[in-house]
This record gives structure tokens, sequence and C-alpha cells, in this order.
């Protein structure tokens, strides 16, 4: 009885949310040309940050395509620190398509490009025992070139510690490569030789085929989840006002002296809201795809317990907020004051991982902090920590619960 | 018998103020019954108490010898109430807010659209029935107002104030309405300050201030509480010093024209009345003064109000 009730009551407040244009503006389009305005003004900055936080995705190069730059660029993603991305040779035999790749600067998502040059296997073989030994001594101690090797990093790569780092690991990469060429001049290496077999590549792994291929999309791995968390969270003061009219209307009053129970009456008033918020995250996950290349991770159907208990928590909070908010000021204003702050503290606005360790700890209190996290976790992981996911999503429900019962509690209150 | 609605010594109090003060009164099914009181008398905190917006902190509401309950909803689905606010969606035509409200009393299908239909027909909005209510004047706001809340045919109807800010032509057929729901045997509790109205609509009315109850009785009753006066203006300021007119009469002087006041209380207050008209007439002939005008104040509810809740002025 009180779901049939309840039903009523979303069927009618659906009806009006249908004609109150207004609020569909708020809620739809208005996130979609705020993501696209912040995403294209911010999102390389964001992007990068984020980047040197998760580590380093180095372009190879290939044009000798020897065994041991094959080696070479194997050793190279067997870090976990390090993204191996292959670029799209046309013509290796192109001298021109060569020196665009040694002296263009990679762009967006990827930290450095590494060309390995047709004659890279043969110059190595020409190299001395001492010099593939010794690598700090004499030619090779001025860099990769003289293995043939051009290293060059992003255009605006502004970090000189990950610009050493990734040199090193090249580096370290070339050691292990070149080991079976070393174990034909020295005998003794052939041990090392064997032993040295190249890990799968970092490329050929399934969380890689999940990333986008278009770097320039990728801040929108970003900003869509975080935006659509923030706008989510929206309904606040939207759900705050539908309840200020119907208590202005009079028609509360009325629903209050209908034959049907409080519960069923702030759930008639809270689904539609759910309906809607669901809806807003729909359209924005579909359109942060089809016009800004988001992608929707490795396991695109996790998203559906993500999107039900995000809104589920939104729409729990612009209730409680709803039965404590008594006039259209103090929707306003409270409610602006909520949305700010939360959206702040939580990292809707400025990521979490930016944020001081004692501020990402106060972060937990806000439901938009779990609702970034596994969002995050399921579409910026390779390969995503279901577990974290569930947890985020069971802390989202417990807020919904939370919040649900003190909106009860306040309705019962009221009279 | 067992009355439709029985209050029994109901109370309410807000901190140290008592809004109700062991309130009890009966309504019988298919009667009027008007509730009046100055604002902040405890009318609508009464009302309150009776649908079940409100708790009572003492004393009990039964309808049809069933305790209403506030944690029972189900127990107020023979009650309807037209509150002293339009509580109306504006946004949803006449149609969509009474199918709505009708429903809430679980009322569906063919049976909810036929009932929708007759009370469109009933309280005069057919032709507009599919236009948005913003689009409506406050008369037929009202009248959807007081629809809503005769949907599901209750059994008794609480009437806060119906008529509030509308035009004498919705008024009038807001008072056939709820006549004729009357007729057909639903009980009315009808609050108003409007005391013409209650006078015409109600049967029986409890007078309440602070929260007690100061009167409760039929209206011809009530009535005989109030004198029945006579006002003659003379034509003069000056009235010879010999004029007696009775130990009835008084001569007041209001402004520059003198006045003479009488009453009577009687039972058979027409035939006294007019022995003493005849009489003061007379007298007034002989002492050759003239009567300017005369002016008769008969017993209403509205002096009896003032009489028995005062003029001070109220907030």
């Amino acid at each position: 009885m009180i779901s049939t009730d309840a039903f009523k009551i979303t069927l009618k407040d659906l009806r009006l949310l249908s004609r109150d244009r207004r609020a569909l503006v708020i809620l739809v389009a208005m996130p979609m040309v705020i993501i696209a305005i912040v995403g294209s003004s911010t999102g390389r900055l964001r992007a990068n940050r984020e980047q040197s936080r998760q580590g380093l995705t180095i372009e190879v190069a290939d044009f000798d395509q020897s065994e041991t730059a094959l080696r070479l660029a194997g050793f190279l993603a067997s870090y976990d620190s390090v993204k191996v991305r292959r670029a799209e040779i046309t013509n290796r035999s192109d001298t021109t398509v060569l020196k665009k790749f040694q002296v263009e600067r990679p762009t967006d998502e990827i930290d450095m490009r590494l060309v390995i040059q047709p004659s890279f296997e043969t110059r190595i073989r020409e190299l001395s025992t001492t010099l593939l030994t010794s690598p700090d001594e004499s030619t090779r101690k001025d860099g990769l070139a003289t293995v043939n090797l051009t290293l060059i990093s992003n255009e605006t790569a502004t970090d000189p510690m990950m610009e050493g780092l990734g040199k090193s690991l090249v580096k370290l990469s070339l050691q292990n490569a070149i080991l079976p060429i070393l174990a034909e001049k020295v005998p003794s290496f052939r041990g090392a030789a064997r032993d040295s077999a190249v890990p799968v590549a970092w490329e050929q792994s399934a969380a890689a085929k999940a990333l986008p291929t278009d770097s320039g999309n990728r801040v929108y791995q970003f900003f869509i989840p975080s935006y659509t968390v923030l706008f989510v969270f929206f309904l606040v003061n939207i759900m705050g006002r539908s309840f200020l009219g119907e208590r202005d209307m009079g028609t509360l009053r009325r629903l209050r002296i209908a034959p049907i129970a409080p519960v069923a009456i702030l759930m008639g008033k809270t689904l539609p809201f759910f309906v809607l918020s669901l809806a807003q995250t729909i359209i924005l996950m579909i359109s942060g795809r089809l016009l800004f290349g988001m992608s929707w991770g490795p396991q695109p159907l996790l998203l559906i317990p993500i999107m039900l208990c995000t809104s589920a928590a939104a729409t729990a909070l612009g209730l409680m907020f709803s039965t404590l908010a008594k006039t259209e000021s103090q929707v306003s204003s409270f409610g602006n004051l909520i949305l700010l702050s939360s959206a702040g503290i939580s990292g809707c606005l400025v990521p979490r991982a930016w944020m001081p360790p004692m501020s990402q700890k106060i972060s937990l209190f806000t439901p938009h902090a779990w609702a970034l996290d596994a969002y995050s976790e399921l579409l910026t992981k390779e390969l995503p920590n279901v577990s974290t996911i569930g947890q985020s999503c069971g802390m989202l429900l417990l807020f919904s619960i939370l919040f649900f019962v003190v909106g009860l509690y306040r309705f019962r209150a009221d009279g | 018998m067992v009355p439709l609605l029985a209050v029994d010594n109901l109370v309410k109090k807000y901190g140290n103020l008592t809004a109700v003060d062991l309130l009890s009164f009966d309504v019988e099914p298919g009667e009027a019954f008007g509730l009046l009181g100055p604002n902040g008398a405890g009318k609508s905190t009464t009302m309150m108490m009776i649908c079940g917006l409100l708790a009572a902190d003492y004393g009990e509401v039964r309808l049809e010898g069933r305790r209403l309950d506030r944690t029972h909803p189900e127990s107020r689905q023979r009650m309807g109430v037209v509150p002293q606010d339009l509580a109306i969606y504006p946004d949803l035509t006449a149609r969509e807010n009474l199918m709505f409200f009708g429903s809430l009393y679980h009322l569906s299908g063919s049976k909810l659209r036929q009932k929708v239909d007759e009370v469109l027909e009933q309280v005069g909005l057919t032709a507009r029935a599919d236009d948005f209510t913003e689009t409506f004047s406050g008369g037929m706001k009202r009248r959807l107002n007081f629809a809503a809340a005769v949907m599901h045919d209750p059994v008794l109807l609480i009437l806060d104030e119906p008529t509030v800010g509308v035009d004498p032509q919705s008024r009038a057929h807001l008072i056939d309405c709820i006549r004729s729901l009357q007729q057909r045997g639903t009980a009315i509790i009808y609050a108003s300050h409007y005391m013409e109205e209650v006078q015409v609509v109600c049967t029986r009315a409890a007078i309440i201030d602070h929260g007690k109850l100061l009167a409760c009785d039929t209206i011809p009753q009530l009535l005989k509480q109030i004198p029945f006066e006579v006002e003659l203006r003379l034509g003069q300021s000056r009235v010879p010093e010999s004029l007696s007119l009775g130990t009835s009469a008084r001569i007041e002087m209001d402004g520059d024209e003198a006045v003479v006041r009488f009453s009577t209380q009687n039972e058979s207050c027409e035939l006294t009345l007019n022995s003493d008209v005849t009489n003061i007439l007379t007298t007034l002939a002989r002492h050759s003064v003239s009567v300017r005008s005369i002016r008769t104040h008969e017993p209403n509810l509205e002096r009896l109000f003032l009489k028995l809740t005062g003029h001070r002025l109220r907030d």
C-alpha cells in the first residue's frame, strides 16, 4: 500500500517536473556546457597532474623492428609506473617520418616518446663489449643517442624529476634488452641472457585496450564523473524548492490529511528526483562518450551500481534538506552552502589527490567523495578493484539511509 | 446513538500557551456544524487535531465510534478537508488535480474518471477541466479546492474558511454545493468568520475563544441570547425634559442627534416590540418630537460572537 501511494505521488511529481523546463535545463543542459567549457580550458593541466601521479606514459616509435627493439619496449612496459603505447608509423623507410617523430614533441597524455632508429640493433652490435657493459664510459655516457635512440618529453612537461626518471628507466630497459647480444660477445652473460625473458608488454593487456586512444579525450575521464557527481547533488536545491513549493501551495498539508503514511509521502516525493538524477547521470555518461570520447572503463556494467547508489545518496540528502529548510532564502543560502562546500571538500572541484592528507580524510564525510572514488576506480584504473567499488557503493547506501531516516524524523516531528 | 464525530476533552498546549483547553462537542450524521471563534481562538488547532495533522496532548477524537489515530492514516479515509489556503497544483489541469487527489483516496479507473466528471460538473468547472489551474480566477480555484476534498464522498467534510476572497457568485455557488452535500447526508464542520454564511449553512454552532467552548447549541437557541434592538433617530438634538419613554427605552446622544434605543429578549419578542414601538411613537408624537429614521437590529451570530468574545482586537 505504501509503495502504491508513493507511486501516485511520484507520477504526479514527474508530470510536474516534466513541465518545469528550468529544472531540466539546470540538471541536464548546464552540466554539459560546464563540462565542455571547463574541460577545454583547464583539462590539460588536470590531466598532466593526474598522469604524473599515476606514472609515465611512453610512446615507442619503433623504426628498427628488430628483436632488441621489441625487447627494449617490453622491458620498459614491465615497470609498474610506466605505460607503453606503440606509435602508429605509416612508412618506416621514410626519413621525413622519422625526422618528424624525432622533432615533434608528444602532446597530452604522452609524457615521453622513445624513437628507436632503423639502425638501432646494428649499432648495438657494433659497440664494443666494454661500451656495452659500462654504459657510463666513453661515448655512451652522453646519453641514448649513441645507440640510435631518441627520447623527447611532452611539450608541457614541467617536472624534471619525471623526465630524469623516464631516462633512467629507458637506460635500465636497454641494459636488459641487449643481454642476448652481450651473451654472444661475452659467454659469461649467457646465463643472464637466458633469464631475461621479456615480460608481457603492457599494451597487449586488456586494461590498455580499454583506455582511450585519443589522448585529448582523457581529461573527460576526470571531468565527466566529477561534474556528474557535482550536478547530481544539485538536486538538493531543486528538491528543497519542490518541497517548499508543495508546502507553500498547501498541497503538502493536503497530502498529510489524505489516508497515506508519511513514509509513503516522502518516498513519493523522493522517487521522481531519484529517477531524474539517474536520467541526468545516464545522459551525461552517454554524452561524455559520444561527444567527448570518454571511456566507460573496462567493466562498464559496474557503472550501474555506482549511478544507483550516488543518485540514492543525492536524493536522500535532498529529502533531508527539504525537511529542514523552511523558507526560500534558507533553500537558496543553505542549499548553495551545502553544495559548494561539499563539492569543494569532496574533490568534485579539485581532485582529492591534490589535497593534503587531512583534507582527504575529511572528504570521506561527504557522499560525493565515495561516489568519486567509485567512478575513479572504474574509469581510470586499468583493472578496477570491484571490492573498492563495492565499499564506496555501500558507504553511499549508508549515507542514503541516514539522510532518509533523519528526513522522516523531521517530517513526522513537523506535525 | 453514537455521534458521527465526538470531540472529547481535547487539550493542546504550545509551551505555556494552552491553544485548546478541554474542548468537547459532537457532530451528528448529516449535520452542519459551525465552528466560530476569533483569530487565535483555537479553531484551526482543533481542526488540525480532528483531521490528524496534530497530536492532542489530551483527549480524543472519534469518528463513527472509532478513535482517530494519527499513526493509522487509513482512519482519515472517510473524512474530507477543505483547507483555508488553496491546496491545488497550478501546473496541473483541474482534471489532473482531481484525478490525483481522488487516487490518494483509493479511487481508480473508470470510477475515478466518472467521479472527476461529476465533481467538475458540481462545482461548475467542466468547461475549464483541461486548463491549467494557474490560469483560473480566485473563485474557480476555490471551487476546485472544494472539489478536491469531496472526490471520495466523505461522511464528514471539514471546511476552514472555504469562501475567503471569492466573488459573490462563486461564494453563492460554493454554499449551494455545501448545502447540497449536507442534504445528501454528509456532515459538515464549517469554520468561518463570515457569520451570515454559518447562519445560512449550519443548524448548530459552537463559539470558542482562548481554546474554551463559550457556547454550543442550535442556531435559534444561540440567537435567543441576543436581544432584538430598535433604534429611533430623532430629527432634533434636544428633547423635552418632560418626555418619559418608560423603563425599557433610553435616550442617548449620537453627535448632535438624539437617539432612542430599546430592546427585548422575550421569547415572544415580536408581540412585545409591537406594543413598545406603538407606545413610544405615540409618546413622541404627543411631545411633538419627530422621528427621522427607525432601524432594527435583529439577533444574529455576529452580535452573539462579539458579545461572547468581546470587541478587543485579535492578532
